[in-house]
């Protein structure tokens, strides 16, 4: 593989990394937030 | 680079990300439980904390002239009315009646905990003699016809259905109408109904449980509707009987909702301004020949009984 093909490659993948990372934080973020009433309501009896 | 060493480059740069959101996502979101799965039926109430004939128990103790004795009612009944029921036995039972092995009651024991679901099919079984619970579910009603067993149902006190969010929900008080179209789908975000601008997240438990009966019956024929988007980035609504909120299972993340501007306090259940206060019952199957059953009844019907039932923080009958 031609070596700037391979760099266009990996530059692609970290950014789409990056961005799937901040893109899961955020939403594990606004889970965690609502994490405790789920857990309460689903726990109950 | 050799074309092999670069796919093994691109690979592992994949890999490195995918493990890395993975382990994000499973530290971040483990305390959460999916409403559906098999821990919506795990138990929600230490039984040790409320156990008869214990002195430091968290259970009411009353003085009672009534005394059964002979065959003994097994008992059984929902999560949130374990308190009162073990009340009951505990002012009427006597005390080698019950045994508990540390972690579950022994199979001899006259008072038992299997909560809702379990108890209407204790019940319907012959497991049990007299359960205490809502309003039984389609499907147990289905059971017991199936079974040919006949359920009696005694109204015994009464107790409020509530609605909760998390605390930090800005919104304090819904309509009756408001809530219907959180569950049914036609408010899909907080912002409809004075909250923020949040989609909803609109959970539902087990079916068969006490409180889920309870929300059909409130739902009256209007279908729930779950949202992917909603569970996954939405604010939560949930739904319980009040004492379960109050007294069992305080949680100070969580808060009670209003409901057509009135709050769901013991004042406003008793007065009748809270909407949507409904009954519990003893229920018992109507061929069970045990004389106790009425003795039983008679005994919470009464004064005392109905303290209990006051006093461990429902609406007596009376």
């Amino acid at each position: 593989m031609d070596e700037k093909i391979f760099t266009k490659i990996l530059v692609t993948i970290t950014f789409l990394g990056l961005v799937s990372i901040v893109v899961l934080s955020v939403l594990s973020f606004l889970l965690y937030k609502d994490c405790s009433i789920i857990s309460y309501i689903a726990n109950r009896g | 680079m050799k074309l092999k060493n670069q796919i093994f480059v691109i690979l592992g740069l994949i890999l490195a990300f995918v493990l890395f959101d993975l382990s994000i996502f499973n530290v971040v979101t483990k305390r959460y439980i999916d409403p559906r799965g098999d821990e919506m039926k795990s138990r929600s109430i230490e039984v040790s904390e409320y156990l008869p004939f214990t002195e430091d128990s968290g259970i009411v103790h009353v003085d009672s002239s009534v005394k059964l004795s002979g065959d003994l009612p097994v008992i059984d009944g929902a999560a949130a009315l374990y308190p009162m029921f073990s009340a009951f036995v505990d002012a009427t039972y006597p005390k080698e009646s019950v045994s508990f092995d540390g972690t579950d009651f022994t199979e001899d024991s006259a008072l038992q905990f299997h909560n809702t679901r379990g108890a209407y099919q204790a019940v319907v079984d012959g497991d049990a003699d007299i359960i205490f619970c809502a309003k039984p579910s389609e499907e147990q009603l289905a059971y017991a016809e199936e079974k040919g067993v006949e359920l009696k149902m005694v109204p015994i006190g009464y107790e409020a259905f509530v609605f909760i969010v998390g605390k930090d929900n800005p919104v304090d008080d819904l309509t009756i109408e408001q809530v219907q179209g959180l569950y049914t789908g036609k408010y899909k975000n907080w912002s409809e109904v004075g909250g923020d601008n949040r989609l909803v997240d609109a959970v539902q438990r087990n079916t068969g449980s006490g409180s889920q009966t309870a929300m059909l019956s409130f739902m009256n024929g209007q279908e729930m509707k779950k949202s992917v988007m909603g569970a996954l980035t939405g604010r939560a609504i949930g739904f319980s009987f009040r004492y379960y909120v109050e007294g069992l299972s305080v949680n100070p993340d969580v808060k009670m909702l209003s409901l057509n501007g009135v709050y769901p306090s013991e004042e406003n259940i008793a007065n009748g301004t809270y909407p949507i206060a409904s009954n519990f019952y003893a229920v018992y199957d109507a061929s069970n020949e045990n004389e106790n059953i009425s003795l039983l009844l008679d005994f919470i019907l009464s004064d005392v009984g109905q303290r209990i039932v006051k006093e461990s923080g429902y609406t007596p009958m009376q």
